[in-house]
Parts: structure tokens; C-alpha cells; sequence
């Protein structure tokens, strides 16, 4: 058994490997980009390179983790099993270290490494962070989170366990708000309550940016004291759906998937640096406080200057400004995955530069 | 190849201790400290002098402003029939009192005569937003700018209510382009000089 | 437009000589000017613009002045270039004159003026070169009346009055005027002899304010306040309240100038010009370098990149001359060639890294001009220690070749660009950039190489140069992939830096990754033996597709991250080099398998 392990290992670690399976990465390369102009990065990057099956109509073909996975299988076969260290190798060897230690990393971040992001109007602090997609509904029993609905399962979505129900009459991703009175939905027996009284949706194309999506439903409300009715919900709604059932008070709200951070950021000032005369941004930068227990850290951050603090990194990542006032976004990474590029790519440029020493020295190929 | 798998798990161990060791010095090794917004003045390069500009202001008095070296002078631009400049006038009447021993007010109107002064100065002092200040303070110099010699001609001003700050060698240090200021914008601008 | 005319009128009562060409602009040219967000040199302002109108920049100097100091006679210079036939005859223009001015587009481009308001809410793509060409010629004119106005508050009105001076008056002015026009109506004829004076005073006083509203282009006069320094337009002293005693000498000097322009006085205007100059830098002193600005000027006229083309047509001439007739005076006269080119492209990016102060590749135009150098030096280089022409040969032509394009990649006039804030100077950035593009001109020489190869394997299938060459291809190729490889995990650890995520399988990344991608896959190709030697060649001749494809196809998809060199136009023109390409190289290949296969 275990020889047939070994004798199939070394089979992997044959060049020819990277000579069948180098194609394929190509071919999904183009495509994946191409994809990108028509789908949007995020829908291109989830079909093409964070799958394992694209499907051509009826045809599965490998996707991305598989032929990378091939790949990292082949890298470290090949330096496992026939790379016998010698002075002409070296080279060769240490590059294809490198390319492996580049390829864990990959692996480990794709695993590891959560995205958010942080929205600060000038002279506020959170210690909230946002998904970029993931969309929840919250449920709060006198002011405290008792559930947590995800849009991703509205289809399912099971109210038994709470005192009140919820019907979801109508869903999409994409929204557009129309005037209730211009729809034909208005029905004397089923009462419209909170917005969805002079608001109705409708489904719109996804944007190419799913962040950029306005995602909303409408749904009957039943069991609430008095509250009973038709409402709706939606992205950034500005007020929460509020009624009493069973003596308790509650709220609904929806929205990006928040979570907390184990600090808060106070954003002090937000300045955007243009060229002179213009209004094109030469740069700009956030100064904030991170506020953990005592510590009250004042520091900046920018483009190109992230900051980073207790395993998280924030990065300077948009702005708006509106009469209203300024408001920094910044986003918020956790990558435990971090180092493992940096060391790869050490490795590799050292791999490379010694073997092309040594190919130079040595004269013929 | 079992040099390989050591090597292999070596690198990946080092890494992730390093990456453990990294996010714990963070608040030392990342200083990302705000530059310094040095309050203090560093050497004024390429600064403005002001012209030298006589005056009689509406006591008789002729005065000069290079009389003035050695104290703040805010020099006001203004007219009676200017609402904003009247709106604004309690304020720099208000800082010249405040800041009695170091700032010198001259308040150079456009108007065609004095008579439009005095007449300005008298309704002044019946109004609500003027109690409890004085014209006649010994650093408040009100003066006619006949045809706009020194506003317009000096000092290019050519709308109305400007309000400029000179400091103590009589460089030019800020101007505040109409009325939008309030009287803690002022009384920064003194102290930081 | 109606003001315009009444603008001509106004003005001739002064009636000026014609154009100086003869005065020393020596000082007026080094004289900085704030222009989309960088100072520059006017002597470069002057020649930008004259560009956009025009088409050519020769005397914009004295066009400048004359706009600028004389504009009752700058108006009847045809300056304005339309080719487009088509908008020729909606504007009522004579068809066989490309030279147009003012007065001639008068008509027409009132005529037109709904429908640019139509136009400019249309998607910018979808516009036909009609189309494109009006919003150009509207944008073009108002440009250049604002230039015409700049100086309308100091310049002589009736005897040597000026704006300025009446200005105070104004008020009582208007209202003189509104009584007389009340008393006695509109009819001029009918009113008194003083009366008469008031009204055209008055007129002109109202012609001349509208000229100067919102005229804020022209950013010559420098303002220190409190140790900042801010550059504004001679207009916003007295519509934006930023003027100061200090503006005010600025201005008179300008006078001064003005009034040395119009009489023609050599000696007056070199002293005005040169005071001004001098007065300018005694203000702006610590931020505006002197030589910076020299320096730009210089750059401008000895268009480096024209004479390092020139120098490397004759290398490549020269290097083919040696293929036949080897002897000393032409190999050294090949190596002071290729020496010379070099050392005039390299000296223009030098000069582009002082002006802007930031490494050279951070636009596509930027990029060309680095890899075209890449290419030549290693040519040069390679010359340098072997004295055989085949590489320097290859080397010189992709120089010579992109940058003979690389003036396609600007959007206007101006090639010193800014840059949006994301691509401000990082090491991280700066050094993969540098390396990637490095990587770029390898591949393209690598390619160039593997043609030649296959070219000369066609003509001898034998010959000696055949397996020193392939050692050559083989040893930069990996130098190549060296390059490629490390510029493109620099450009993740830069996207780490900058955003946190290391790859994000962008279109720019991924056309990085591609070229590596393509190298390795020959390479172990070759190694097990999947393909054979003349494949391998063939492969990285290949090359030169896929970096056109990975440096500038990636900009024409218009997404992500990356996309901040657009390129519209470049799209048939890189099909095309493709197609070629993969023409050229399938038919090498394909007639050296057939050749050799009947031997």
C-alpha cells in the first residue's frame, strides 16, 4: 500500500505534470478576467477561481481549487520525492520551495482570512465591522440580539421559536423602491405598516459589485400586539421595524452582517489632500484613536499606511463627503496567512537569482 | 526526502511563530504616529509686509501703521451699507476689548463721508448686538478710506467685509475673507501669533 | 458671443502693433504657472495649449503673449485646427481651409450650443468623431477666451485706464447709468456728451466684469499667506477675494510687461520680464525649484525620445551593415550609436523623474518609454561585451518600436501626468513596477531573439550562430521569468500593504501571472521532453503576445483595480499586432518543420 503511495507520489512529481495541468490554469486565467468584465469581480472570482466545478452547460470542468490543488500536489510531490539537494539544483530547488510556501499561504488565506469593513463619520467611534456581502436579519427582544436571520436563507427562515411570525412575501437581491401608491398592491384587509407604506420593491439587475446592491423583502408581520401587518426591509433602512408582542418589546433591523471588534475606533479627523487646483485626490488619510480598556492610541492611517493592531489591519479604503459631513470607510482585515507570501517570495527570488548564477557560470544548458 | 519534509515544516513553523510574534508587538513596532502639527511658528518664509498706509480716523487722530510695530493689528474692511461687515462689527469690537493690551482694531470703511460713519456709529450704539462695547477704546481706530485708496488701491480688497491679521513685525499672517467667522476663529488666530 | 464683438470694439480704440515675435521669452517662459494640479513652466503651458488648438507647438511662446497681452489682435490668429470635414459643414466653414478663428466659428458654434448641452450627457464612448470633435472645438474656445481675459482688469480700456482703476467707481457708475437709461432711454445719440462717456464706461465696465466671471484657469499669480502658498488666476483677486498687497506688485509687474508687449520695447520687456520672474521666486522660494521649471523647458524642446529614435534607426542600420562588412570604423561607429541613444532616452526618463519627482512608471505612456529602454540597454550591453550584432539588433528594433508608440498611450497633450491617489510613491510599488516592467522588455527581447532564431534556422538550418543563440534565448529567458516572476508576487506583497489581500485574481495581476504562467510552461515542456526544442523556441517567441496581451489588453477590459491607464483606440491596434503576431510566428514554424522534414 504505502508503496504504492510512494510510486504514485513520484509519478506526481514528474514535470510533465506541470506541462498537462499549466494549460488548464491558463485557460481559466483568460477566461476567469474575461468573465470579469461582464459578470463583475466578485461573481467571477466565486465561478472561476474559489470553485472546484465550472459548469459549461452540461459539462463540469475543474475549477480553480482543483487545478491549483493539482498543482500544490505536484509542487510538493516534486520537492518531496525528487529533489535531491547538489550544487547544480539549488537553484532550481530553493525556487520551487519558494513557489510552494507561496501556494500554502494562498491556501490558508483562502481558508483563514476574513474582509470587513469599517464606517466612521468624522467625531464617531464603533467598534463595529461589517461584511461586504452577507446580509442578516436581527432580531432584538428589548434591546438585546436574541436571532440572527441570513438572507442567504430567507427561502427557509423559521420564526417558531420566537413569539411573532414572519412571512416573507417577497425577496431580491437587488431592489429598487417605487411609491407604494404607484403599485397595484394596496389591499383594504392586508394593511401596510412602517414604510411599507409609501415604499414598495421591486426587483432590479444585480450590480456588478454586490456590496453595491440595494437587497431588500417585504414580509407579513403576525402575532405582534396591534403591529400586524405588510412591512418591509432593506439595506441601510434607517429605522428599525419596532412593535410589542407578548409583553416584550422588539426590533427588526436589516442589514450588512456586523460584528463587534474587541476595541472601538474613534474617527478624529478625515482629510482628503488634492492636487492643488483640482479636486483629484493626491491622497488621504483618517486620524483616529483606538480605544481598548486604558490604552487611547492616537495614530493615522492612509493610503499605502495601513495600521495594525491586535492581529487586524485597517487600511484607509474610501471616503464620503456630503454636507452632511465627512465619513472615512475603512476596511478591516484578519489574515492569519499574512507572512507566508513575504517568506515565499524571498525564497523564490533567491531560488531564482542562484540558479540563473549558476546556469551563467556553468556556460551551456 | 526526509531533508525536504524538515525543510518544508521547518519554514512553515518559523513563519507562523514569526506571524504570532508580529501581531502581538504590534502597538510598538507599527508607531503610525500623527506628524507633528508643530504649534509653534517656524520661521515665516516668504511672508508679506504690509504697505505703510496713513489715516485719520473719526477722533481727529492721524495715525500710520507702521505706528503700530510691536502689536496685532486686525485691519477691517467695511462699509455702513455692507450688512454683512455690520453683522460682524460686535465681534472685532468684542476682540479688540478682550485682547486690550496687544491688538489694535483700525476699521477702514468704504463710505462716501464721515457722516455715513457717525451716522453707522450712533445707530450702533442703540443696537442690542453692540452692548457693552466701545468705538472709542483707545486701540479701536475707526477711519474713512476715501475712494478706496488704501482697500482697494493698497490692499487690492475689492469686496467688502475682509478682515486681515498682521502680526508684530507687520507681516501679513491671515486674511478672513468675508463674515463667515466667529469670534473663537479670531481669538485663535491671535494667540497663535 | 454678441460680447465678444462688442469686446473687439472696446478694445480697438487702443490699437496695437502686430505680433512680437522677436522678443526674448526667455524669462516669460521660465515663468511657473499651477496647471492641472503640478507647476510648471509657462514656456510649457504655452506650447501644451497651442498644441490642443492648433496642432503643432511652434512660437507658442509669442502666441502666449500675444493672447494674453494683446487681445484685440490675438483674436484674428487662426488657431483653431479642424480636420473633420463633416463638422466643417454643420459650422458653416470653408472646406479647404483647416485654420479657423474666432470669428469664423462665431456663427457656427452658436448655433450648436444646445445641442453640446445633449452631447456632454451622452456616454463619452458612444460619440462619433463629429460629435467629439464640436464638444472639442466649444471646449477649446472657451478655454481660450478665458486665456484672452485673464489680464482684461489690467490692460488699457480708453487711454491708459484700466479695470482696476474704475473699479471703485463702479458703483456709482452703474447707477449713473441706470438713471440716464431711465431718464432717457437705450438710444446713445440721444444723450449728452459726458453723459455718452458714462454710458461707454459704463458698458465697458459690465463687458469686461463678465469676462472675468468664473475666469480661474490661468493659475500665474503666486499668493503666500501664513506660509501657504496658493497659486490663483489674476480674476480671483477680485472676484474670490484673494487679493493682497503682495498681488497687487505682482500685477503691476504684469502691467509693466503688458505695456513693454504692446509698444514693442525690446529692452523694456526683457527688464519687466525678468523683474517679474525675479519677484516670483523671491516669493515661492523654498517650494518652486528654478531648475525644475529650466529643466522642464529643456525637456520640452530637445525632445530627448525623437533623437534617442533617430540614434537607434542608424544602430540598427549600422548593426545590419556589420552582418555583411565587419570592420573597426563601423562597429565603433554602431557602439556610439546605440551609446548615444541610450543616453538620450535614459536622460529623458531622468528628467521626467526630476520634474514629477516620483519613480518613471507610473502611467502606461511611462511604462513604454522604461521597457523601450530595458530593451536597448541590454542590447547595448550586450554589444558592449560580445561585439555580435544579433542581439543588439533585436534590442534596437523593440526600442525603436515602442517608442515610436508610445505617444499613443497619452490622453492629451500634457505627457508629465498625475497620479491617482492610490498609485502615490510606495517603495513596494515603485520596486514592482520597476521589476515588472524590467521583466517586460526581457520577454520582448527574449521574443525578439526567438524570431530571429527561427528566421536564421530558415535561411541555414545548420548554422553556427543557431546554438549560441538558443543558449542566449535561454539564459535571458530565465532572467525573464526571474523578472516576471518576483515583479508579480512584489505587486501582491504591495497589494497586501495597500489593501490587504495579496491576490485578488484582479485582470492586471493575472495578466502578470499569465506571462509566468506561459514561461514555466514551456520551460518544463521542454524539460520532459513534451516539447521539443524548435516548440520551446517558437513558445517564447510567443512571448510578445502574451505581454501586449498582459500589459495592455488588461486596460481595455475597464475593470478592477488596475484599470487606471485607459486606452481607448488601442484595442484594433493590439488585435492587430496579435493576429500578426501569430501569423508570423505559426509560419515560421510551420516552414521550418516542413524544410526540414524533406531533408
Amino acid at each position: 500500500m504505502i508503496a504504492r503511495i510512494k510510486k504514485a507520489s513520484i509519478r506526481l512529481a514528474e514535470a510533465d505534470m506541470v506541462f498537462w495541468l499549466m494549460p488548464l490554469l491558463i485557460i481559466l486565467l483568460i477566461a476567469g478576467t474575461l468573465a470579469q468584465r461582464w459578470v463583475g469581480l466578485f461573481e467571477a472570482h466565486q465561478t472561476y477561481f474559489a470553485s472546484f466545478i465550472i459548469w459549461a452547460g452540461p459539462v463540469p470542468l475543474p475549477g480553480g481549487y482543483i487545478i491549483l490543488g493539482l498543482l500544490t500536489l505536484n509542487l510538493t510531490a516534486k520537492f518531496l520525492f525528487k529533489s535531491e539537494w547538489s550544487a547544480k539544483k539549488s537553484g532550481i530547488i530553493l525556487a520551487h520551495l519558494g513557489a510552494l510556501i507561496l501556494l500554502i499561504g494562498g491556501l490558508i488565506t483562502s481558508m483563514l482570512a476574513q474582509e470587513r469593513y469599517m464606517v466612521l463619520p468624522e467625531g464617531s467611534e464603533s467598534p463595529y465591522i461589517y461584511h461586504y456581502t452577507k446580509r442578516n436579519l436581527m432580531v432584538f427582544e428589548d434591546e438585546r440580539e436574541i436571532a440572527r436571520l441570513p438572507y442567504k436563507n430567507i427561502k427557509n427562515w423559521n420564526t417558531d421559536n420566537l413569539p411573532f411570525d414572519i412571512k416573507i412575501k417577497f425577496a431580491c437581491d437587488n431592489c429598487q423602491i417605487l411609491k407604494r401608491e404607484d403599485t397595484a398592491d394596496y389591499n383594504e384587509d392586508d394593511p401596510y405598516g412602517g414604510m411599507a407604506q409609501f415604499m414598495a420593491l421591486r426587483n432590479k439587475k444585480s450590480e456588478k459589485e454586490p456590496e453595491a446592491n440595494l437587497t431588500g423583502f417585504e414580509f407579513t408581520l403576525s402575532k405582534a400586539e396591534g403591529a400586524d401587518g405588510n412591512y418591509l426591509a432593506f439595506d441601510g433602512m434607517p429605522n428599525p421595524i419596532e412593535f410589542i408582542a407578548q409583553g416584550k418589546s422588539y426590533a427588526l433591523i436589516f442589514g450588512k452582517d456586523q460584528s463587534a471588534l474587541p476595541f472601538s475606533v474613534a474617527l478624529k479627523d478625515f482629510v482628503k489632500d488634492d492636487y492643488q487646483g483640482t479636486s483629484m485626490a493626491r491622497g488621504y488619510h483618517s486620524d483616529v484613536v483606538i480605544k481598548d480598556g486604558d490604552v487611547n492610541w492616537e495614530t493615522r492611517i492612509e493610503m499605502n499606511k495601513p495600521l495594525r493592531y491586535k492581529g487586524y489591519t485597517f487600511f484607509q479604503s474610501s471616503f464620503d463627503q456630503s454636507e452632511a459631513g465627512e465619513i472615512s470607510i475603512l476596511s478591516v482585515v484578519k489574515n492569519q496567512g499574512w507572512l507566508f507570501p513575504y517568506i515565499g517570495t524571498i525564497i523564490l527570488a533567491l531560488g531564482l537569482l542562484l540558479h540563473i548564477i549558476l546556469t551563467f557560470n556553468r556556460g551551456r544548458i | 526526502m526526509k531533508t525536504n519534509i524538515a525543510i518544508l515544516l521547518i519554514v512553515a513553523t518559523i513563519t507562523y511563530a514569526l506571524t504570532l510574534y508580529l501581531s502581538d508587538n504590534n502597538i510598538n513596532t507599527n508607531i503610525n504616529n500623527v506628524p507633528n502639527k508643530s504649534a509653534i511658528e517656524k520661521q515665516i518664509k516668504g511672508a508679506q509686509i504690509i504697505p505703510d498706509f496713513t489715516f485719520t480716523d473719526i477722533n481727529g487722530e492721524q495715525k500710520s501703521a507702521s505706528d503700530f510695530e510691536g502689536k496685532i493689528i486686525i485691519l477691517n474692511f467695511w462699509a455702513s451699507w455692507c450688512a454683512p461687515c455690520i453683522k460682524e462689527f460686535p465681534n472685532l469690537l468684542d476682540i479688540a476689548k478682550t485682547n486690550k493690551d496687544t491688538v489694535i482694531l483700525i476699521a477702514l470703511s468704504s463710505d462716501l463721508d464721515e457722516a455715513a460713519i457717525q451716522k453707522f456709529i450712533t445707530k450702533g450704539k442703540a443696537m442690542e448686538s453692540f452692548n457693552g462695547l466701545d468705538f472709542n477704546a483707545t486701540n479701536i481706530h475707526i477711519a474713512l478710506d476715501k475712494n478706496q485708496q488704501i482697500t482697494a488701491g493698497k490692499f487690492s480688497t475689492f469686496k467688502l467685509p475682509e478682515t486681515l491679521i498682521i502680526d508684530r513685525n507687520q507681516n501679513l499672517r491671515h486674511k478672513l475673507i468675508g463674515a463667515d467667522w466667529t469670534r473663537e476663529d479670531l481669538q485663535n488666530i491671535i494667540e497663535s501669533l | 458671443m454678441i460680447r465678444l464683438l462688442l469686446f473687439v470694439l472696446i478694445c480697438c480704440v487702443n490699437t496695437p502693433a502686430m505680433a512680437q515675435e522677436k522678443l526674448d521669452y526667455a524669462a516669460f517662459e521660465k515663468m511657473p504657472i499651477l496647471d492641472n494640479g503640478r507647476i510648471k513652466p509657462l514656456g510649457a503651458f504655452a506650447k501644451a495649449r497651442l498644441k490642443d488648438f492648433y496642432g503643432s507647438d511652434k512660437n507658442a511662446n509669442a502666441w502666449l503673449a500675444e493672447t494674453l497681452l494683446n487681445p484685440s489682435e490675438a483674436i484674428n490668429a487662426k488657431i483653431f485646427l479642424i480636420k473633420n470635414d463633416a463638422l466643417k459643414t454643420r459650422l458653416k466653414l470653408s472646406k479647404d481651409k483647416d485654420y479657423f478663428n474666432l470669428q469664423d466659428l462665431q456663427t457656427g458654434l452658436q448655433a450648436t450650443q444646445k445641442d453640446i448641452i445633449a452631447l456632454l450627457e451622452m456616454n463619452q464612448d458612444e460619440l462619433t468623431s463629429e460629435q467629439k470633435a464640436l464638444l472639442k472645438i466649444h471646449e477649446d474656445v472657451i478655454s481660450y477666451n478665458e486665456l484672452l481675459r485673464s489680464f482684461s482688469l489690467i490692460l488699457p480700456i480708453i487711454d491708459n485706464t484700466t479695470f482696476i482703476d474704475l473699479l471703485p467707481q463702479e458703483q456709482r457708475i452703474t447707477n449713473d447709468l441706470k438713471s440716464i437709461i431711465e431718464r432717457k432711454g437705450e438710444d446713445i445719440s440721444a444723450y449728452t456728451q459726458s453723459e455718452q462717456e458714462t454710458a461707454i464706461t459704463g458698458f465697458n465696465l459690465q463687458q469686461i466684469r463678465g469676462g472675468g466671471t468664473n475666469n480661474d484657469d490661468f493659475k500665474v499669480i503666486p499668493t503666500r499667506l501664513n506660509n501657504t502658498l496658493s497659486w490663483i488666476a489674476p480674476w480671483q483677486t477680485i472676484n474670490d477675494g484673494q487679493g493682497s498687497p503682495q498681488t497687487n506688485e505682482i500685477l503691476s509687474l504684469w502691467s509693466n510687461i503688458a505695456n513693454a508687449y504692446r509698444s514693442n520695447n525690446e529692452k523694456a520687456w526683457n527688464k519687466a520680464t525678468q523683474e517679474l520672474l525675479n519677484k516670483t521666486f523671491k516669493i515661492t522660494a523654498p517650494e518652486i525649484s528654478k531648475t525644475r521649471l529650466k529643466v522642464e523647458l529643456l525637456y520640452q524642446s530637445l525632445k530627448p525620445y525623437h533623437l534617442a529614435m533617430a540614434f537607434y534607426a542608424l544602430s540598427i542600420l549600422l548593426l545590419i551593415l556589420s552582418l555583411s562588412k565587419s570592420s573597426k570604423p563601423i562597429t565603433s561607429a554602431a557602439l556610439f550609436s546605440l551609446s548615444a541613444a541610450a543616453i538620450f532616452h535614459a536622460s529623458g526618463i531622468a528628467a521626467r523623474i526630476y520634474i514629477l519627482d516620483r519613480p518613471p512608471v507610473g502611467t502606461l505612456y511611462e511604462s513604454v518609454l522604461f521597457v523601450s529602454l530595458i530593451c536597448a540597454i541590454i542590447g547595448l550591453i550586450s554589444y558592449i561585451k560580445t561585439r555580435k550584432p544579433i542581439i543588439p539588433i533585436t534590442g534596437q528594433i523593440a526600442a525603436l518600436g515602442l517608442l515610436a508608440i508610445a505617444p499613443t498611450m497619452l490622453q492629451n497633450n500634457d505627457s508629465l501626468e498625475l497620479l491617482v491617489a492610490v498609485l502615490n510613491t510606495n517603495f513596494w510599488l515603485a520596486t514592482h513596477v520597476l521589476c515588472i516592467t524590467a521583466g517586460y522588455g526581457v520577454c520582448i527581447i527574449t521574443a525578439c531573439l526567438a524570431h530571429a532564431y527561427m528566421i536564421l534556422r530558415i535561411k541555414n538550418s545548420t548554422h553556427i550562430m543557431l546554438n549560441g543563440l538558443f543558449q542566449s534565448i535561454h539564459k535571458i529567458g530565465l532572467i525573464a521569468l526571474l523578472l516576471t516572476a518576483v515583479g508579480t508576487v512584489l505587486g501582491g506583497i504591495w497589494a497586501d500593504q495597500s489593501w490587504g489581500r495579496f491576490w485578488g485574481w484582479d485582470p492586471k495581476e493575472n495578466g502578470a501571472l499569465l506571462i509566468v504562467l506561459w514561461l514555466i510552461w514551456i520551460q518544463h515542456g521542454r524539460l520532459s521532453g513534451n516539447i521539443r526544442p524548435l516548440g520551446y523556441v517558437a513558445g517564447i517567441a510567443a512571448l510578445n503576445i502574451v505581454v501586449a496581451l498582459a500589459w495592455f489588453g488588461v486596460n481595455l477590459l475597464g475593470v478592477g483595480l488596475h484599470s487606471y491607464g485607459f486606452t481607448s483606440g488601442i484595442a484594433s491596434g493590439l488585435a492587430t499586432f496579435c493576429i500578426l503576431e501569430l501569423i508570423i510566428i505559426l509560419g515560421l514554424w510551420i516552414t521550418i518543420r516542413i524544410r526540414e522534414k524533406k531533408v
